[in-house]
């Protein structure tokens, strides 16, 4: 009689070769960093990429009508959520970029609403996130040299979670939710790396793939590899620096990073991330095999500081730990050769 | 509490009064003609009753030097009154040849705090480092409790040289944990709930009973000894017993209420008063009927109040039927409380008092220890080959006029299907292709290296004995002891053991895998030689 | 679009041939739809190509799939093989050329196609508003509802509409008039979006058979999937055909038009919905009811269902529309009426009559889930599941006795006879029942004739062995 018990006490079968048909949410960040930009535009320009990344946008929403998407901007002055747009922006930012258009002769862009060859939903969420993007570059704070090295990475994830948890866990909607990161990155680029790891692993625990595409020579491929691999994302570098191009950015974007998180554990992602596991020191930055661990923060050091503290926690350790760790054996009268 | 009973002496009718307080036993007799006799219970050495058959019903007390004869008008009330005189006199003379303990001895524990009786003195296990490593049958028990041990102590110590005493002084803490936790012992329990009379095959009533039980019954209820000693050279045991374990009394202590359909014996019931209960004595001392007009704390609670409706929770109820079931409840909170005394491990006050329940206190938050991190930028960033960071300056007018020019050419969607852009989607595809089978690749090789599990077993062996030289000799490197040469010793020993382990193995793929997989371990010893070396000069 | 209906529009389209699939995908839209109703291994891959000038080698889809998952692979493939959006040649698999360049298109825009319908330019003198259109919908579907049922609104639907039920068999003609079918009940318990798309795919149907092109129809249909409500559209982006169907459409509440002679129509709920998740939609009578109580708003109103079970197999639906008291009538012993509620209880006998109706317990089932309350969908079970069980148990108690025709073969002679003609029907496996006791057994009808040859044989055998 067990076929026809209503409680669904059986356990899924892991082994489902049917796919769950549910909608995902796709939260792309973008690099609005104008100066790494401006470094690659002999590679790729802003508005190849722009339109690059709509067309990807495009096909997200076609693949299910019910995907959604959500677009966050990042520089070295902070992260904005460009789409979906807080109510009342839009219709103030599509007037002045009408104003512009107007004045501007540019034939592409005055039909668009006259433009109905494309499907009404994918044109108007193009729209909106083409004013904001246009918008975030064109209003780029140029401050201070020092600080243009900052990247706000860990805002626009920041941001992105938060949106993922409001809208898929808060309004228990039944949505899958990733995360794509379309970084350029400076080469003097540098990141906070405690809040962008935290970052990593709230992703990891909600179970949200965070995909990175690395357009350009920014640092830190290290740590955005870990991103990738922790959250079993796809990790790509496209730069010059791999001796890739990111032309035809488009092609890399729909084959690479277009599979719904539904879809993934059947495939054989495309990732290029080969995390270096190995620990290193955190005075020295070299790989190390044998060393000291702090008994607080557990930070590694391939040395004893010099200041007696800890570099990152602050502890002060006690002469007396010290010196016993640099004790050594005694030596015998006869001295033992050994020979390994 | 004192027993009163009509009797006449020398055929005047009075009335005989016995007080177990006291210990007294005084007849007066009804019209004042005739002097009252008064008997001490304590010097009563003779007592006589008249047998059945005869006509008469008379009992005679000889406490010194006159007897005193009462005669009685029925056999029942002579047969009570003999009963009574019996337990009480051999009391009496028990508590006067023992004087009674201090008046502060058990009665003085009020359930609210406890004085934890003196500590017995047991054959302590010592906990100290040194007793537990000269404890080798603690050694040989625990080895044979934990196979894994076992294993690790066989390929070390055994087959492998290490020394026994090295082997556990890294791991006095598992003897220690051990050593307690075999050292536990059973409590004290209430022994009355593990009588359990069973009823036989004809209608007859079994009941084990063990001395130890029976000691432990004398040890948790005092009533019990007294009505032991008082009826047992009368009685025989067994039907002292059997009679004990139907009565109402039995019930009592066990803490069932007792109801009226239970059979009533007129020996034990004597024992349910509570003159025999002084600690129940001493725990009511407040009065029984407290006026209702005085007892204002009383008429305003919640629970006991019925203008709130519904009738108050059993435990809460004024009156006799409330006040049995507290005491019942009463009373067996103070058998757990002695027993909890009685046990090992007394409690100390502060720890009593962590027993109380904090359910209604509220949730305390966890304690965390901050740590102050500082947040450096680029930390955790291995270095590859760059040197310094440098900083080339930033343009902002050439990133103005450059974000302006796309702005102002923008790039239609459309266009991007234009044909000169065929071949970088050809190679984008081939890109990502290419990755997509570099990782199945890497997925299939995972596959096909599976060791063989004999393979693997002989290799973990070999494995865990050499980490457990290493750890031993980093040990003593650290600590700049002597053994450290040995230590050197045996580790070049391990590396020949590593070889050999390795050379066992016959087939050519997991040859390879086995080399592949030792390979980190020797790394390990040799750079642990290296580091011996390098101490050694310098 | 529930996954029967997504199923039977993909065996539509399969069965199309391949000439006729590719004059389809030439609309955008169209092939939009299309790509949306294919599994999701499927639209990953074409993804992939869209942009890719180059034909993909099998080996790389296979690199691309895990091994454990090679059914999906090869299920994905077929349907692809199917609608002739892939071709696979020895190592290559080559899209559709016009199928790629017009998804393609749908994505990028820019190539001034009109598949996905034109809006009007100029303003309607007598705009219409969103409430407007759902209660327009809902009265003509219901209105189609309650003449099935049979419940007296005082209209009846054209005479397109009742063309249309006659054919697909949820109506049967009788006595001058015409008479509700078991299909025709099954029609009733399923969701609107479903039930939309039994109609329309029947219309298909009877498309070829009308001379209209199939084409058109499909492509009117998925671009009507893709319109914006509120929106009017001009007619000048339709063909002869499609401007046909504008008029049947009309009746089925799927459009509105003024009057037949509009230059321009709105679609409605029912239109933009076609293609999208049936939790969009809302069912007919709560848009109007919403409408009428012009309180809710559209999101609240989506999902509100009006019945609750109780584990006593009571039920109660809180609601008026008589078309949903007729539904409830058909598997629900209804028993008292309310200004704003109907109370009744689930036995057997009212059970049995739906099943005897032809009305599975699986439809019932679905019907009280997607309609119950949503208090009762906040619990873990949205359904008691002793209710649940005891329906599928009294849907068995119908199966209790199945019947199977056969041949009796008795009266042997003895039981060395019996043994040995027995075995051969045993082996045969055409043996339904014997009786060693009796002597006696059973065959299945096809099984009868070889059994008789047999017997002869051996009898045959016996004569000649004992002479």
């Amino acid at each position: 009689m067990n076929a026809i018990d209503g409680t669904s006490r059986q356990l899924k079968d892991t082994e489902d070769q049917t796919l769950d048909d549910t909608p995902s949410l796709l939260s792309i960040i973008i690099d609005a960093h104008v100066p790494s930009w401006e470094e690659i535009k002999s590679q790729i320009s802003i508005s190849e990429a722009v339109a690059s990344i709509l067309v990807f946008i495009n096909a997200h929403l076609a693949l299910h009508n019910s995907n959604s998407v959500n677009v966050i901007g990042y520089n070295a002055s902070g992260a904005r959520i460009l789409y979906p747009p807080k109510s009342g922006v839009e219709s103030t930012r599509s007037k002045e970029r009408e104003e512009r258009s107007e004045s501007v002769s540019d034939g592409e862009q005055a039909p668009s609403k006259k433009d109905h060859s494309m499907y009404r939903q994918f044109k108007t969420v193009d729209e909106v996130v083409q004013t904001e993007l246009w918008n975030m570059l064109n209003h780029t704070n140029y401050v201070e040299e020092e600080k243009q090295h900052n990247s706000a990475i860990s805002g626009a994830l920041s941001l992105a979670l938060g949106f993922i948890n409001k809208h898929v866990f808060v309004d228990e909607s039944r949505m899958r939710a990733r995360i794509l990161l379309l970084t350029v990155g400076h080469k003097n680029e540098t990141i906070q790396y405690i809040p962008t790891m935290n970052c990593i692993f709230a992703a990891q625990k909600l179970k949200i793939p965070v995909d990175v595409c690395k357009l350009g020579p920014g640092s830190d491929q290290v740590f955005l590899q870990q991103a990738c691999d922790s959250t079993h994302g796809i990790y790509m570098d496209i730069s010059e620096k791999n001796s890739k191009t990111p032309k035809g950015l488009v092609q890399y974007l729909l084959s690479g990073f277009i599979s719904d998180p539904s879809l993934r554990p059947h495939i054989v992602l495309p990732t290029q991330s080969n995390v270096d596991f190995r620990a290193a020191c955190f005075l020295t930055k070299q790989v190390v095999d044998i060393g000291y661990v702090c008994s607080v923060c557990l930070c590694i050091m391939s040395q004893i500081p010099s200041n007696r503290r800890c570099p990152t926690c602050d502890t002060t350790y006690s002469e007396k730990t010290l010196a016993g760790l640099g004790r050594k054996p005694l030596k015998k009268k006869k001295k033992k050769v050994v020979k390994p | 509490m004192s027993h009163t009973f009509q009797a006449t002496n020398k055929k005047v009718l009075g009335v005989l009064s016995i007080s177990a307080e006291t210990k007294k036993l005084e007849w007066t007799p009804v019209s004042g003609d005739r002097a009252p006799i008064n008997v001490n219970l304590a010097n009563v050495t003779n007592l006589q009753a008249t047998p059945e058959n005869s006509a008469k019903i008379m009992l005679k007390i000889v406490a010194g030097d006159d007897p005193s004869t009462f005669a009685f008008s029925n056999r029942g009330t002579m047969i009570e009154c003999r009963d009574v005189l019996q337990g009480l006199v051999s009391r009496a003379r028990r508590e006067a040849s023992n004087p009674p303990p201090s008046a502060t001895g058990d009665g003085s524990s009020t359930p609210a705090t406890a004085t934890p009786p003196p500590k017995k003195e047991e054959k302590k296990v010592a906990m100290d480092d040194k007793s537990l490593l000269a404890d080798f049958q603690l050694q040989q028990t625990l080895l044979k409790e934990s196979k894994e041990l076992g294993k690790v102590f066989a390929a070390t110590v055994i087959h492998g040289g290490l020394k026994p005493e090295e082997f556990w002084s890294i791991r006095v803490h598992l003897l220690r944990a051990f050593a307690l936790t075999s050292n536990q012992k059973k409590g004290p329990y209430n022994v009355l709930s593990t009588i359990k009379p069973t009823t036989g095959s004809d209608n007859t009533v079994n009941v084990q009973l063990t001395p130890e039980k029976v000691k432990d019954m004398f040890d948790q209820y005092p009533v019990v000894q007294t009505a032991y000693d008082d009826n047992v050279p009368r009685l025989k045991e067994s039907d002292f017993w059997a009679r004990f374990f139907q009565s109402r009394l039995f019930k009592k202590l066990r803490g069932e209420r007792i109801t009226h359909k239970d059979p009533t014996d007129p020996l034990m019931d004597r024992y349910l008063d509570d003159e025999y209960d002084k600690e129940a004595a001493l725990a009511a001392g407040m009065p029984d009927k407290v006026h209702r007009f005085v007892d204002i704390g009383g008429n305003d609670s919640q629970a006991g109040s019925e203008s709130f409706g519904n009738r108050p929770d059993m435990t809460m109820r004024a009156g006799s039927s409330g006040r049995d079931v507290v005491s019942v409840i009463k009373s067996i909170n103070r058998l757990s409380e002695r027993l909890a005394q009685k046990s090992e491990a007394p409690l100390a006050e502060k720890e009593y008092g962590t027993l109380a329940l904090a359910d209604l206190q509220g949730e305390t938050g966890a304690e965390y220890v901050p740590l102050q991190v500082r947040q450096s930028d680029t930390n955790g960033n291995k270095k590859d080959s760059d040197g310094d960071v440098d900083m080339t300056p930033l343009d902002a007018e050439a990133c103005k006029e450059y974000v302006h020019s796309q702005y102002d050419n923008p790039v239609s969607l459309a266009s991007l299907v234009h044909d000169d852009y065929s071949a970088d989607y050809a190679q984008a595809w081939g890109n990502v292709q290419g990755a997509v089978n570099q990782q199945k690749g890497s997925w299939e090789t995972v596959q096909e290296s599976l060791m063989d599990p004999k393979v693997l077993n002989d290799l973990l062996v070999v494995h865990t004995t050499t980490i457990e030289f290493l750890r031993h000799f980093w040990h003593n490197f650290q600590e700049g002891s002597a053994e450290c040469s040995s230590m050197a010793n045996s580790l070049a020993k391990c590396i020949k053991r590593i070889d050999a382990a390795v050379g066992e193995v016959k087939d050519e793929q997991q040859h390879k895998l086995a080399v592949g997989a030792m390979a980190s371990v020797k790394t390990s010893i040799h750079h642990a030689l290296k580091e011996y070396d390098i101490a050694l000069r310098g | 679009m529930t996954s029967q209906f997504k199923n039977s529009i993909n065996d539509y389209l399969e069965g199309l041939p391949e000439a006729v699939l590719t004059r389809l995908y030439q609309s955008p839209a169209t092939c939009l739809a299309v790509f949306r109703l294919l599994p999701a291994l499927a639209r990953t891959l074409i993804m992939g190509m869209i942009f890719n000038p180059d034909p993909i080698a099998v080996a790389d889809v296979d690199a691309l799939v895990k091994p454990s998952s090679q059914r999906l692979k090869l299920e994905t493939q077929k349907k692809l093989r199917l609608l002739h959006i892939f071709t696979e040649t020895q190592a290559h698999i080559i899209i559709n050329p016009t199928f790629k360049k017009n998804l393609r298109a749908a994505l990028v825009g820019g190539d001034q196609n009109i598949s996905f319908g034109v809006p009007c330019d100029t303003e309607d003198k007598h705009k219409v508003d969103v409430a407007f259109l759902d209660a327009h919908a809902v009265s003509q579907w219901e209105m189609i509802l309650h003449f099935m049922v049979g419940t007296s609104i005082g209209r009846t639907p054209s005479d397109g509409v009742l063309n249309l039920l006659k054919h697909s068999g949820l109506m049967e003609p009788e006595r001058g008039g015409l008479r509700i079918t078991n299909a025709g009940f099954q029609f009733l318990l399923q969701d609107v979006n479903a039930q939309i798309w039994t109609l329309l795919l029947q219309y298909l149907n009877m498309s070829e058979y009308l001379q209209m092109d199939p084409v058109d129809v499909l492509n009117f249909i998925f671009m009507l999937g893709s319109l914006e409500l509120g929106q009017d559209y001009s007619l000048s982006a339709l063909s002869e055909t499609q401007k046909h169907m504008l008029e049947d459409l009309r009746d089925y509440g799927i459009v509105y038009q003024r009057k037949a002679s509009s230059r321009r129509f709105y679609p409605t709920r029912l239109a933009t919905t076609l293609t999208s998740e049936t939790a969009a939609l809302r069912t007919a009578s709560q848009s109007m009811e919403a409408a009428t109580q012009d309180t809710i708003s559209s999101s609240v109103a989506a999902d509100s269902g009006f019945i609750i079970l109780e584990t006593n197999f009571r039920l109660y639906a809180y609601t008026e529309s008589p078309l949903q008291i007729a539904v409830l009538n058909l598997f629900v012993n209804l028993k008292t009426r309310f200004a704003n509620m109907v109370t009744g209880q689930i036995n057997r006998d009212s059970v049995r009559f739906a099943l005897s109706n032809g009305i599975t317990a699986e439809q019932i089932i679905t019907y009280l889930s997607v309609h119950a309350h949503p208090r009762m969908k906040g619990m873990e079970h949205v359904l008691p599941p002793t209710v649940v069980d005891q329906i599928k148990l009294w849907q068995l108690e119908m199966d209790r006795i199945r019947a199977t025709d056969g041949y009796l073969f008795s009266e042997f002679k003895n039981f060395d006879e019996y043994k040995d003609v027995s075995t051969y029907a045993k082996e045969l496996g055409v043996l339904l029942y014997e009786n060693p006791g009796k002597r006696k057994f059973v065959s299945t009808l096809a099984g009868s004739q070889q059994i008789v040859e047999f017997v002869k044989r051996r009898n045959q055998k016996h004569r000649s062995s004992a002479n």
